[in-house]
């Protein structure tokens, strides 16, 4: 941990007096003669060593204030205590608003100045040990840009740093928005391909004249308004890695040829004569069933050994448990930094939501969400509103959630399944009693239970039909009070409609 | 509203000139308490007095320069003294004193702060003024100059006075700021409250020269 100590003063006979002084009480001292000497050291080869400056404001060059803001610009960790000659409450105020540690006036009270060092270490320190635990974290948790740490995603880690020093062809399986291209962008990072050019296509998204021409170039003249010439991504890429998303969608004609160069490692630019070499690596992906689509004569079988020299497989984000909160927060992190909002993470049923909600268009559907949450978000903390979209609400996955704790009964999870349910189907207790798989007068029992633990099991006290929105609004996995009509096991009958005043009440 | 007279310019001129010299009063006191604190550790028998010594030194430089500082603010500031002429070169020691202490630390030096005693007829107050804000705007002018080149070139205010002799022509100063040239004179009510007293300014784009008038 750094101990050193510097000291920013032009007045050497106050310099060399104080040092002798901090010196005598253990500590090591070092002294800048103006304010542009000390942003040199501390941004030097040994800046981080120094844990304290003792920083004087009026300096040539740079003065204190300016030097204080320059190294929190820069993240430095140094805690700087800011002494001046020429005392003022403004100056004061606006030291400690740029992140000083303390502010002392000239004459130094020694007394004070050896109480505060300590202190100021001690933070010093502390800081320091949080961003190595920040650090340590974010090893743990990161990988290139992917962001993870459950058991199929370390896998997936493990994979890669052992296949990315090879040079063989990789192909991806994943669904829609599991990150597919962060994992062939990660596959040439680790290589040593690095330093080469990494190209990225979709087949599925080109015409196929556009992709050949995009794969292999054209020499000039080889096509109508082909006036130049332009290389193709393999010649580009040369050296590099070519990353080719929807591989399967590719047309057989360029499927021929995509397996010629493979092959050969030539490549031929349409309109040309001469071969022209490339080295490169092929990473490939889909999210295609590839057994079928070679059965159904989609894709060339000799193409699929070919690519699929390494097959990884990418989980989808409802199979990473605790991933899903952790990119999220990552998102809502980033987003609330490009929108300049100060927000505080997500309440207690926005994380539920997202905890429980499977969803299907995977990292990228929860990067959108959260953009959209970000962007909506009126409070502190980002709330199950502001994050399910109206698509969410209307296909009823808004109110599908059930959190259910580590540690909870299996009768506490069935109690919360069917509440959550029968919100979900708008107080039908027959469609509830389907779709869990019990009785009708098991839905039943667990809402008289539920109104008895209330306090009430007055039947009369009543929700109304919007009853699943506002659980989920409150964050309670439990529906609003129903009235339990006397022949509520008849398949499909509804809650009655509550009297007003309970409503209100409610 | 009346323009300001003499009395309020020059109160308002030593009252900036105190406030600037304040820091350095409080550096100097502080150098003095931290070379003193020094001896004190260090002040124990069988100590070698190398080791203290220059520390004793430096708490009494510490201490001049104290005495000089308030000093200077003293003499200032004190009533003129009936039926003796004010001296520009007395004013113009005090004012360099004062502003040079502070101007040290933006790398700038008040340079050529001697000669005779230049007495004047002009008010006391009146010539105090005149020095001070001259050397003030070269100040200024010294220190902008080299924050603008941002190297380690040191500005500097050169002073020239000239005290004639028998008294007929007065006392001349030429205030010139290196490397920056002498600022226009600004638009303020200054330079019309001297010429009321006597005392002319004018700057021909490299210096300002004041004259004052002979006692």
């Amino acid at each position: 941990m750094p101990q050193k100590l510097l000291i920013a003063d032009d007045e050497q006979k106050s310099v060399v007096p104080l040092t002798a002084i901090l010196e005598a009480e253990g500590y090591t001292v070092d002294a800048a003669a103006d304010g542009q000497k000390a942003l040199d050291m501390l941004n030097g080869p040994a800046g981080q060593d120094y844990a304290v400056a003792l920083v004087d404001q009026n300096m040539p060059k740079l003065d204190g204030m300016s030097l204080l803001t320059e190294l929190r610009q820069r993240q430095h960790p140094v805690q700087v205590i800011v002494i001046t000659g020429a005392g003022s409450v403004d100056l004061a105020v606006e030291a400690m608003r740029q992140g000083a540690y303390d502010f002392l006036e000239k004459p130094i009270n020694l007394a004070k100045l050896k109480a505060l060092i300590p202190k100021a270490l001690e933070r010093a320190q502390l800081q320091q040990k949080n961003a190595e635990l920040e650090t340590r974290l974010e090893t743990y948790t990161k990988f290139g840009e992917m962001v993870g740490q459950s058991e199929p995603m370390q896998a997936i880690y493990q994979m890669i740093d052992r296949v990315a020093p090879s040079n063989a062809s990789v192909l991806i399986f994943g669904e829609s928005g599991t990150g597919k291209e962060l994992v062939a962008h990660a596959l040439h990072k680790k290589s040593e391909r690095a330093k080469g050019p990494f190209f990225a296509l979709n087949c599925a998204a080109l015409p196929k004249e556009i992709l050949e021409n995009e794969l292999f170039g054209h020499e000039k003249g080889a096509f109508t308004g082909s006036t130049n010439e332009k290389p193709g991504a393999f010649e580009m890429a040369s050296g590099g890695t070519i990353f080719l998303d929807e591989v399967a969608e590719m047309s057989p004609d360029i499927q021929v040829k995509l397996l010629r160069a493979l092959e050969s490692r030539m490549v031929r630019r349409l309109g040309g004569k001469k071969e022209i070499p490339v080295d490169i690596r092929i990473v490939a992906a889909t999210n295609k069933n590839m057994e079928k689509a070679i059965a159904d004569g989609e894709l060339r079988e000799d193409l699929f050994y070919r690519l699929a020299v390494v097959e990884l497989d990418l989980p989808p984000l409802r199979e990473r448990g605790g991933d899903v909160l952790l990119i999220a927060k990552e998102f809502l992190t980033r987003f609330a930094k490009q929108n300049g909002k100060k927000l505080d993470g997500f309440d207690d049923a926005a994380r539920d939501w997202i905890n429980t909600y499977p969803w299907p268009g995977n990292v990228r559907e929860l990067k959108n969400a959260v953009e959209k949450a970000v962007i909506m978000a009126r409070g502190p903390k980002v709330t199950i509103d502001d994050l399910a979209s109206r698509r969410h609400r209307s296909t009823g996955e808004y109110a599908a959630a059930v959190s259910v704790p580590v540690g909870a009964t299996l009768a506490e999870a069935r109690r919360q399944l069917v509440l959550k349910t029968f919100a979900a189907s708008n107080g039908d207790f027959a469609r509830t009693a389907k779709t869990v798989g019990i009785p009708v007068a098991e839905v039943r029992a667990e809402l008289q239970a539920l109104l008895e633990r209330r306090g009430g099991g007055d039947a009369g006290a009543a929700a109304g039909d919007d009853g699943a929105g506002r659980a989920e609004e409150g964050g309670d996995a439990e529906p609003p009070p129903v009235a339990l009509p006397p022949d509520a096991e008849a398949p499909g009958v509804k809650p009655a409609k509550p009297p007003a005043r309970a409503r209100k009440g409610a | 509203m009346d323009a300001p007279g003499l009395a309020d310019l020059w109160v308002a001129e030593l009252g900036r000139l105190v406030a600037r010299a304040a820091h350095e009063l409080n550096n100097a006191l502080n150098g003095a308490a931290m070379n003193l604190e020094v001896v004190r550790l260090r002040a124990v028998a069988g100590r070698d007095a190398g080791a203290v010594a220059p520390f004793a030194a430096a708490a009494v430089a510490e201490q001049e320069q104290m005495a000089a500082l308030a000093g200077a603010i003293v003499a200032l500031g004190r009533t003129p003294r009936v039926g003796h002429p004010a001296d520009v070169r007395e004013a113009l020691g005090h004012t360099a004193t004062l502003l040079g202490a502070v101007v040290r630390h933006h790398g700038v030096t008040i340079d050529g702060v001697t000669g005779d005693p230049a007495p004047t007829a002009a008010p006391a107050h009146a010539a105090r003024l005149a020095v001070a804000w001259a050397l003030g705007l070269a100040a200024e002018a010294a220190r902008g100059a080299q924050t603008a080149d941002a190297g380690d070139r040191s500005g500097v205010v050169g002073c020239k006075l000239v005290a004639d002799g028998n008294g007929s022509r007065g006392a001349a100063l030429t205030v010139a700021p290196r490397p920056a040239p002498y600022p226009a004179v600004p638009d303020d009510p200054v330079p019309a409250v001297l010429a009321a007293h006597g005392i002319q300014a004018a700057a021909d784009g490299v210096a300002l020269r004041l004259t004052f008038p002979a006692p």
